[in-house]
């Protein structure tokens, strides 16, 4: 363990997972506040602009040989080391056959840079509602796996989002991995579709991560997740309801699942977009999913 | 060296000489004005929150860890009124009017506006303190919306006989409009059709890669270290930084210090960019380090991080503008009535000089005999708007060559072949009734442009594209568009002589030193003086140096501005050497027996009676030994000078808005392929083809990179560049938010030159800086509006604002 201290700020750097999530425990104990370090290509950008909540700051470089990296289990699921990067997976051949749509979304992070420093445990803990790879996660039905020293134990994604910026961790716990389920259907269920303002170093307008699957031509069962949408990335259970046995894309049938969507999301105006424009082409988008993954 | 040859064209003008300087900036060893080695001071600046008000008070409140005794603190009270000259506030900021305050005295008028200057040896609890200063604030009735007439209370600039907030005003009238309204109306009321528009520009970010920032330190007499702030004996402020301009930067200065010329020593370090960006502002802070280095008598270093640079630093003006075309049957225009208005910001700044360039240029290189543009610049509670690349022309353009093919599309004619019917021919006049002399043929350049972009294939294929993808339902569509405009190279009317630009060149062992003020802002002109002085001597590129520009050592040879380095100072360099090699000659250093032999071949004859330069008419090695000896003489190195000298032609008179408005214009063709997704309203770029003709290419690689910079800037501004302002604050002030192209969003941009030379240019060159910010946007509108057939007349085209056109046409998925 080593520790640096500049201008007030503490960075600890443990070793071993074990000292990492004894560390945790003794600050959750007395109830201060530390950011965990992983690529730490959010913290920069919040330090750039003069907005560093936090003065204590664990770095979990150290932990690599204990949470870096990818494999795939017997079953086809893909465990995610915490400290695994977007590069990492880029890089892997079963990935991009298995899962084209978590690999788009690694492609469109930032640039090749960042790509090869962020990690898909940092991106879901950092709970943007505009994040590239944890929608795609959801749509994957992927789950978070947390340890503290209490012990272990599994969340959904789309059961980990509790607000704006907050998630289901405590504060001793501690992402160990994300699990990717063997996907039982083709590839060609997966639709990955980020709206950013450029073709790359872009921050999410609107964005749809969707899995569709089909059963004799009718639609049996649908994963529909919405990027700055909402205060979280969000399943939209509404629309993935809507979309259940639809075969053909009649006028009626965009109409009911239009409804559905205004019924579960209202985005708002910011300084990327407005509530009009999202609305519209996440409608849009949902409509190419479908006839996407029509054939 | 001695080559023998007499040269039988430019050895170096017109070959893609390589960037003198180009291996420090790759590979990191130049050092801009942050990288220095620096012990001095840093400086930071305490800004307003509001659009408008009064500041009443300044409160320092208390902290940890900071110690307000360790600060120096500079504020509006420590410049005293009474100590100028010429009766003038020395607080204002000297340019075209002096409304500008350094440092707010009692009222401000926008968001960001400096109060108070801090100094703190510390960087990082100098960021912190400034968040401590509390400003106790009336707030006034701000004027937020250009566009929208102020009321009483809003109004805070009365300027003669103009209403009130209106800082300058021109009308450009030809033909019926120089009688009446009336006379001009009657031409519409007569007319086959009639053509109306709306249409609007945003403010747009320079994003030079460089931030603004600067260095200064003042010399007092020892007796005065300590004393108060202001020395009663003489003393000498020294200030560098990033700048295109030093001689702006030292009369602002010398006003602020009330200095004469010599007590202010303006000196420009590397600079990472400008665009217009660092044509005015770089005052602002000159004077601000140099008020915190007299207050400290030490070294004041200010240096602007990206957010502070966009949110309180100049952009191009926002612009709205009407229009009206009269038509005849065929097609020929007959009348314009344009009202062009321009947001101003907070400050009068370049704001006039701005909206002339785009009065000028707002009804294009077509022949048209009645013309009205009606042009204001208005007042607004925003930080104040100042020059960027194309100064005015790119938002009339804009209208303009948008407003075209709404007429055409009303008249059912291929934008082509509309403003074929009323393209200039040589000998017709311009709006501002300057007849065109020189031997154009816009047509034929135009028609370059578009063979090499395919344009007849392409609109088919198109057509085709897009009948197909309507038929299986895919929502992606396809179009083309063209603009067709032109570009004024250097200072307007009789703006040159006033600059009265001087350029010197001094003897050098084994070569030669040019001294200009002219900046290198990235565009090249370090490269491009070398070749001509190279060219002009018949010298190699390795003998010329260039001088740092520095106002105690290079004379004023003008502002790095208006597309005028390389073709006024450029042929000033030019002259100058001339000039230096007559002096040699007349001093017996250079004697007839040391010309070129080969030079008594009459052909060679014919082409050096053509050619520039004197020394080329030298050996080589005689020339430099000349150039030697005179380095060493004890009476010091000779120099050669060069003055502007107006090229002959007419005069322009600035009451009537009529006359020769620009020695020359470049002429340009540019032309954009696009794809619409009408999934998401995206817009992508495909192809796009610029074609200029530019008088000489002087390096064809420079210039290439040039036009494409251009190209990719005005690209950005057409698409996605918006500065989001609310209650006059700038909401996106940072690179993930106020979003610029990258490489990824940018096709291949073909380039192509057509080379008329003109006779005041060096070897014919004109100017070409700011002429690829003009044609993009409505060449890129263009084909949006082709592709999705609806009008978008409002930029950056957004998704969001295609979409929204789109579906008010009741387009269904």
């Amino acid at each position: 363990m080593s520790s640096i201290a500049h201008s007030a700020i503490a960075v600890t750097r443990p070793n071993r997972l074990t000292e990492a999530l004894e560390m945790l425990a003794a600050r959750a104990r007395s109830d201060a506040p530390v950011r965990l370090l992983a690529g730490c290509t959010d913290v920069l950008v919040e330090a750039n602009h003069g907005g560093l909540r936090y003065r204590d700051f664990l770095d979990l470089s150290g932990l690599r040989s204990e949470l870096g990296g990818l494999c795939w289990a017997e079953d086809g699921s893909l465990h995610i080391g915490a400290l695994c990067t977007y590069s990492e997976l880029l890089n892997d051949a079963d990935a991009q056959l298995k899962l084209p749509m978590l690999c788009d979304a690694s492609r469109l992070v930032g640039a090749t840079q960042i790509q090869a420093r962020g990690t898909f445990a940092g991106n879901v803990e950092n709970a943007s509602p505009a994040a590239d790879a944890a929608p795609a996660l959801m749509a994957l039905d992927a789950a978070v796996m947390l340890r503290s020293e209490r012990g272990s134990r599994t969340v959904p994604l789309d059961q980990y989002y509790q607000g704006y910026r907050a998630t289901a961790r405590r504060s001793d716990e501690l992402i160990t991995s994300i699990i990717v389920p063997a996907q039982p259907g083709p590839v060609s269920e997966q639709f990955f579709r980020k709206v950013g303002t450029r073709a790359y170093q872009a921050i999410t307008k609107v964005g749809l991560s969707a899995r569709i699957r089909r059963d004799g031509g009718a639609i049996s069962e649908a994963r529909v997740v919405a990027t700055s949408m909402a205060a979280t990335i969000c399943r939209v259970t509404a629309v993935e309801d809507a979309l259940i046995g639809v075969q053909d894309l009649c006028d009626d049938t965009r109409r009911r699942i239009k409804e559905a969507q205004t019924s579960a999301l209202t985005p708002i105006d910011d300084v990327r977009s407005q509530a009009d424009y999202r609305n519209e082409v996440f409608h849009r988008l949902v409509m190419q999913a479908v006839a996407q993954t029509q054939s | 060296m001695a080559d023998g040859g007499f040269p039988r064209r430019a050895r170096r003008v017109g070959r893609s000489s390589p960037r003198p300087e180009g291996k420090d900036k790759v590979t990191g060893a130049l050092r801009y004005i942050d990288d220095q080695r620096f012990d001095g001071l840093y400086g930071a600046t305490v800004r307003t929150k509001q659009p408008r008000g009064r500041v009443v008070g300044i409160r320092f409140q208390q902290a940890t860890g900071i110690d307000w005794r360790e600060f120096a603190v500079v504020t509006a009270q420590d410049i005293p009124r009474s100590s100028s000259i010429d009766g003038i506030d020395p607080n204002f900021v000297a340019l075209i009017q002096r409304d500008q305050p350094y440092l707010v005295r009692d009222e401000f008028r926008h968001v960001g506006e400096p109060v108070a200057l801090l100094a703190h040896p510390d960087p990082e609890i100098l960021r912190r303190a400034v968040d401590l200063v509390e400003l106790r604030i009336e707030e006034l009735p701000a004027a937020l919306d250009f566009r929208q007439e102020p009321n009483a209370q809003q109004v805070q600039h009365q300027q003669d006989d103009l209403p009130g907030n209106v800082f300058s005003r021109i009308v450009v009238s030809k033909g019926a409009a120089d009688e009446s309204k009336a006379a001009l109306q009657a031409i519409f009321e007569q007319a086959e059709h009639v053509v109306e528009g709306v249409y609007e520009t945003p403010a747009q970010e320079q994003c030079y890669i460089e931030t603004q920032g600067m260095v200064a330190h003042v010399e007092v007499d020892p007796s005065e270290a300590q004393g108060p702030l202001w020395p009663k004996k003489p003393w000498k402020v020294v200030i560098e930084g990033s700048m295109q301009c030093p001689y702006y930067v030292h009369k602002a200065i010398t006003h602020l210090c009330q200095l004469p010329d010599d007590r202010v020593q303006i000196i420009q370090a590397p600079t990472g960019g400008g665009f217009g960006g660092k044509e005015d502002y770089p005052s602002i802070i000159a004077g601000h380090v140099a008020l915190l280095a007299l207050k400290t008598r030490k070294k004041v270093k200010i240096i602007y991080d990206r957010v502070e640079d966009i949110a309180t630093t100049t952009k191009r003006h926002p612009s709205r503008t009407t229009l009206r075309a009269a038509l005849d049957k065929q097609g020929r225009l007959l009348a314009i009535d344009m009202d062009v208005t321009l947001d101003g910001g907070a400050y009068v700044t370049l704001s006039p000089v701005v909206l002339s360039r785009g009065a000028i240029h707002a009804v294009g290189p077509y022949a048209i005999d009645h013309v009205r543009v009606h042009n204001r610049v208005v007042l607004s509670n925003t930080p104040p708007h100042g020059a960027f690349r194309g100064f005015g022309a790119p938002q009339t353009i804009f209208a303009f060559e948008r407003h075209l093919d709404k007429c055409a599309r009303a008249l059912g004619l291929d934008p082509v072949k509309f403003r074929r019917l009323n393209l200039l021919k040589r000998g017709q006049t311009l709006a501002v009734s300057q007849k065109i002399e020189e031997a154009i043929e816009l047509e034929q350049w135009m028609d370059e442009a578009l063979d090499a972009f395919d344009y007849e294939q392409r609109k088919a294929q198109y057509e085709r594209f897009n009948r197909e993808a309507i038929a299986k339902g895919s929502p992606l569509r396809r179009g083309a568009g063209v603009a067709v405009f032109m570009h004024g190279a250097g200072f307007t009317g009789s703006g040159e002589d006033y600059l009265a630009s001087e350029v010197m060149v001094r003897a050098k062992p084994k070569g030669i030193e040019i001294c200009t003020a002219n900046t290198e802002i990235g565009q090249g002109s370090i490269t491009v003086f070398t070749q001509i002085a190279a060219d002009s001597l018949g010298l190699p590129m390795e003998t010329i140096s260039i001088a740092k520009p520095d106002t105690d050592q290079v004379p004023n040879s003008g502002p790095t501005v208006a597309s005028r380095t390389s073709m006024v100072v450029g042929h000033l360099v030019a002259r100058a050497c001339d000039d230096l090699v007559r002096k040699l000659q007349q001093q017996g250093a250079l004697r007839a027996a040391d010309k070129r032999r080969e030079a008594e071949d009459p052909q060679e004859r014919k082409i050096s009676a053509l050619a520039e330069g004197l020394g080329r008419e030298y050996q080589s090695d005689k020339l430099l030994d000349a150039l030697t000896e005179s380095a060493n003489a004890d009476a010091g190195p000779l120099e050669g000078w060069a003055k502007y000298v107006r090229p002959p032609g007419g005069l322009w008179n600035d009451k009537t808005y009529k006359g020769v408005a620009y020695g020359t214009f470049a002429w340009a063709t540019y032309a954009a392929a696009v794809e619409v997704d009408l999934t998401t309203f995206e817009t992508k770029l495909l192809d796009f083809v610029a074609g200029q003709e530019i008088g000489r290419v002087l390096n064809p690689l420079l210039a290439e990179g040039q036009i494409q910079g251009g190209v990719v800037q005005a690209m950005g501004w057409a698409l996605l560049e918006d500065t989001i302002y609310q209650d006059g604050h700038v909401k996106n002030p940072n690179m993930t938010n106020y979003v610029v192209p990258t490489f990824a969003d940018v096709p291949d941009v073909q380039v192509i030159f057509q080379e008329s030379p003109y006779a005041y240019g060096p070897w014919g060159a004109k100017g070409i800086g700011e002429l690829p910010m003009d044609g993009p946007a409505p060449a890129i509108a263009n084909a949006i509006s082709d592709a999705v057939g609806v009008s978008i007349d409002i930029i950056p085209a957004t998704p969001e604002r295609v979409m929204r056109a789109v579906l008010a046409q009741g387009e269904a998925l």
